[in-house]
């Protein structure tokens, strides 16, 4: 009795929270920030300050022409409020990553004490990497995963350590010409994680890293690449959260995932960016045979969300997972989905989609499920379910299938509506109140997504939705 | 080839454009726009997965032939009081009507293909049905298509209270290349019941682009069936609006692609008022090198509350080289609704065939009893014996 009372203090300790626990920003002391707007000036300090590799700054330059070269996208959310003028591109707020927490600079290590990250990693993560703007501030690994040879960088320090690793897949799941926002972060990246598993080496518990946007109009721009050997596993997770400003912040990452024959590879994103940010992120992966890749996508916060991660399955064998919530409250929308493409035999994929949209807010799931000549005996199934609490609020579908394979198996099903009469009655002839009742239906209809979480999360979720749930009824 | 559905031709009559000046106007009007538009390119979301590049469009001009419109039982659906002639002719007889319907729900300046029939048609039916009249046998028209292409105007007005069955068949006259445009605008007013049947048989060479697009006012339903066969390029489009509060629709389609033909379904539903309910079921085979591309929208606006919508779309892989697309979507803008769609594509399960196969059948025989088992759940439900025999004999073949 008296544990779970502690247990219980602990926990309302740890998490009662409102958004203002993330909403508070540093002042701005920076070791340098960069001319607003984009240059070739620009990118090319980015790249002088890194002491890059001229590869990597002709990569950078490349790909800035392609940025400039092609047109916004003219499909999805609207973006046209985008000022690219107006956003700094660079900013870096000191002078290395450190692998000591204590050699953090004091307002950044206050930062994240505030977020808990410390604490987390000394509880349930096998290393942590944390990013303060456009630059990694700690990363920190496990030692004996480090004996084993598992690697676990910022992208700068894994680009500088392993230059052949990082040129032999860098920009191989995701060129440069992608799309626009890929080739702006091809152009100006900054920070971000990268992961070597070697050989048959299975890491426990998840790696953590976690993204902050202090400064106002910032771009942040991380790059993450992660290789699972073959017959390795790894899970990593990543949070994202930035303060409320008056004007708008961007946040467009690439990130890479190799899965070689044999591995298993899990992403998780819990996306919590204040209501000011654009979150144009591009997420892919190559599962080869027998490999399993497994995204699992929190939405939550953000202006405007566009982001579909994909898994292109090129090995027999291979499986892929999208498992996706997004949550729109007033003024955002969330553009969210899923890619599958099925390029061998005897693969199989599974997307779940759940949204909720409140007050206005918008929620889309926009897929596509390719299966390629020659992929036969292929087995997938979409469900994507959408929520609306309100008649303010809206949701819509855009699923692509696109079939040219006979042996396959393919499912697709989504539903749209509202929470139902009788489920509240049943709540609340038992007690709870409307807002309580409504609480839980969005938490039991998001179920199979919090239920694949770290724990930590899960409870953290929970509460996120809580929060987002607050004043929703009556 | 020609009279599928219509076996007992005993009335038959044939509906002759009649030259009208305000027709001959009303299509002057949409030239510049029809010259202006560019055709569709594939980057174009409506046309990402029909490739019309090797269409030229102006291959087949001038346009200006027209086809053979035949009704079967034109003189016994008069006597109910119904208007059935040509549309030019109704220009000149009955211009209120087609000021207040014609082009209001296709308009012409929505792309290139309906520019085009807009500025073109050569002939077409135009249908009213006056109000309270009840058609006591269906409405049968059967639009012959030969090679001098055609492009078919038709517009349908059911007044309140009315209740009509219509049989439309479209078939070639001729094994030659050929280029059909159909615009056919449907209104059923308040109160009114229209069934409305469509069938087409194209063979492997023709392209046709059929746009069918009905209203539906306060409490009136519109059922739909349609089969599509064959075409080099067959698309056809129904779209309904539920314009009316408690309106209602059923649209019920099917399709079957061989050799190298590519079919191109979209059955949209756009809620505009509260109450109102859609099912969608749209099922197809595909046999030997064919492709299709099935979409279908569910629109709720705000003001379509209280609405059900449901869509279902399933397809058959029978040959190899087979390629489907099918694009569901859902675009919910109101909260009290319900709503949602399920597609599949699967192909002939090893087991079914197993089982058949031990009970005596070829594999052939088995595989031929699947595909008509797959379409016969919307077979079933055509209203007329004819058009179900008929039907199942164009799915063997």
């Amino acid at each position: 009795m008296k544990q779970e009372q502690v247990l219980k203090t602990e926990e309302s300790e740890t998490f009662s929270k409102d958004y203002s626990k993330y909403a508070f920003s540093d002042k701005e002391d920076y070791i340098f920030k960069s001319k607003k707007g984009l240059t070739k000036e620009v990118v090319e300090e980015i790249s002088k300050m890194k002491n890059e590799p001229k590869w990597m700054l002709d990569f950078r330059l490349q790909s800035l022409d392609i940025f400039w070269k092609k047109a916004m996208p003219k499909w999805g959310a609207d973006l046209s409020t985008i000022d690219f003028d107006n956003i700094y591109y660079y900013i870096k707020p000191s002078e290395k990553t450190e692998k000591n927490w204590e050699d953090v600079p004091e307002y950044i290590k206050k930062t994240f004490d505030k977020l808990g990250i410390p604490e987390a990693e000394r509880k349930f993560l096998s290393g942590v990497g944390a990013q303060y703007d456009s630059e990694m501030v700690y990363h920190k690994i496990r030692e004996d995963l480090e004996k084993q040879g598992v690697i676990f960088l910022d992208m700068d320090s894994g680009l500088r350590e392993y230059p052949e690793l990082v040129k032999k897949y860098f920009a191989t799941v995701i060129p440069n010409n992608d799309n626009k926002f890929a080739a702006l972060n091809s152009a100006v990246w900054s920070g971000g994680s990268f992961i070597y598993v070697p050989k048959n080496v299975k890491v426990d518990l998840p790696l953590q890293a976690y993204f902050r946007i202090n400064a106002q109009n910032m771009g942040q721009f991380e790059r993450t690449l992660i290789i699972c050997d073959e017959g390795s596993s790894v899970s990593y997770v990543e949070g994202c959260t930035a303060p409320v400003y008056a004007s708008d912040s961007l946040h467009t990452a690439v990130v890479e995932l190799v899965a070689l024959p044999g591995s298993k590879l899990r992403y998780t994103t819990i996306q919590n960016w204040s209501n000011n940010v654009y979150n144009l992120v591009t997420k892919r992966a190559f599962a080869y045979e027998n490999a399993t890749v497994e995204w699992v996508d929190g939405n939550l916060g953000s202006k405007i969300t566009m982001k579909y991660p994909g898994i292109v399955l090129l090995g027999e064998g291979a499986r892929g997972e999208v498992l996706s919530v997004a949550f729109a409250g007033k003024g955002q929308h969330q553009d969210a989905g899923a890619k599958i493409i099925h390029m061998a035999p005897n693969t199989s994929s599974k997307i779940t989609s759940k949204s909720v949209s409140k007050d206005g807010g918008r929620t889309t799931y926009r897929g596509l499920l390719k299966v390629a000549k020659g992929a036969f005996d292929v087995k997938s199934s979409v469900v994507c379910d959408a929520l609306i609490l309100d008649e303010k609020s809206a949701s819509d579908t855009a699923p692509y299938m696109e079939i040219n394979e006979k042996k396959v198996s393919i499912g697709h099903e989504a539903s749209v509506g509202k929470v139902s009469e009788e489920q509240m009655f049943y709540l609340m002839s038992r007690g709870l109140s409307e807002e309580q009742a409504m609480t839980m239906i969005v938490s039991g209809f998001i179920e199979p997504f919090t239920k694949e979480l770290p724990m930590e999360y899960a409870v953290e979720l929970n509460k996120l939705i809580a929060l987002e749930m607050e004043g929703s009824v009556g | 080839m020609a009279y599928a559905i219509m076996e007992n031709p005993i009335q038959m009559e044939k509906l002759t454009a009649v030259r009208s000046e305000l027709a001959e106007k009303e299509k002057q009007k949409h030239f510049d726009t029809y010259k202006s538009l560019p055709m569709p390119s594939e980057r174009q979301e409506a046309w990402r997965y029909t490739s019309i590049e090797k269409l030229k469009i102006d291959n087949f001009a001038p346009f200006n032939n027209e086809s053979v419109i035949e009704c079967q039982n034109a003189d016994e659906i008069r006597q109910s009081g119904i208007i059935l002639t040509d549309i030019n002719d109704a220009f000149e007889s009955h211009p209120d009507l087609i000021k207040k319907y014609f082009s209001k729900l296709i308009t012409p300046d929505s792309n290139k293909f309906a520019a085009l029939n807009a500025s073109h048609f050569a002939n077409g039916i135009f249908l009213y049905v006056p109000k309270n009249a009840i058609a006591e046998t269906p409405i049968k028209i059967s639009f012959l298509i030969n090679k001098n292409n055609s492009v078919i105007r038709n517009l349908i007005i059911a007044e309140s209270g009315s209740k009509i069955d219509f049989i439309e068949e479209y078939v070639p006259d001729s094994d030659e290349e050929f280029f059909n445009s159909a615009v056919t605008e449907v209104y059923a007013n308040d109160d009114s019941k229209i069934n409305y049947n469509h069938l087409n048989n194209f063979g492997g060479k023709a392209s046709s682009m059929i746009n069918i697009c009905g209203s539906a006012g306060r409490n009136a339903s519109i059922n739909w069936f349609s089969a599509s066969f064959g075409g080099k390029l067959n698309r056809l489009v129904i779209d309904t609006l539920f314009n009316g509060e408690g309106s209602q629709s059923e649209n019920l389609g099917l399709f079957v692609g061989k050799n190298r033909e590519h079919i191109d379904i979209t059955t949209n539903a756009y809620h505009n008022t509260p109450h109102t309910s859609n099912n969608i079921k749209v099922d197809g085979i595909l046999k030997d090198n064919s492709s299709s591309v099935y979409r279908g929208l569910i629109r709720i606006e705000k003001e379509g509350q209280q609405t059900n919508s449901y869509l279902s779309n399933h397809i058959l892989k029978i040959g190899e080289k087979t390629l489907g697309n099918s694009i569901p979507s859902l675009q919910i803008e109101a909260n009290d609704v319900k709503a949602s769609h399920g597609a599949t594509v699967g192909q002939v399960s090893e087991e079914h065939l197993f089982y058949l196969m031990a009970r005596g059948l070829s594999r052939e025989e088995a595989e031929n009893m699947i595909t008509q088992g797959f379409l016969e759940p919307i077979i079933c439900k055509i209203k007329f014996e004819e058009l179900r025999g008929k039907i199942r004999e164009l799915i063997i073949k």
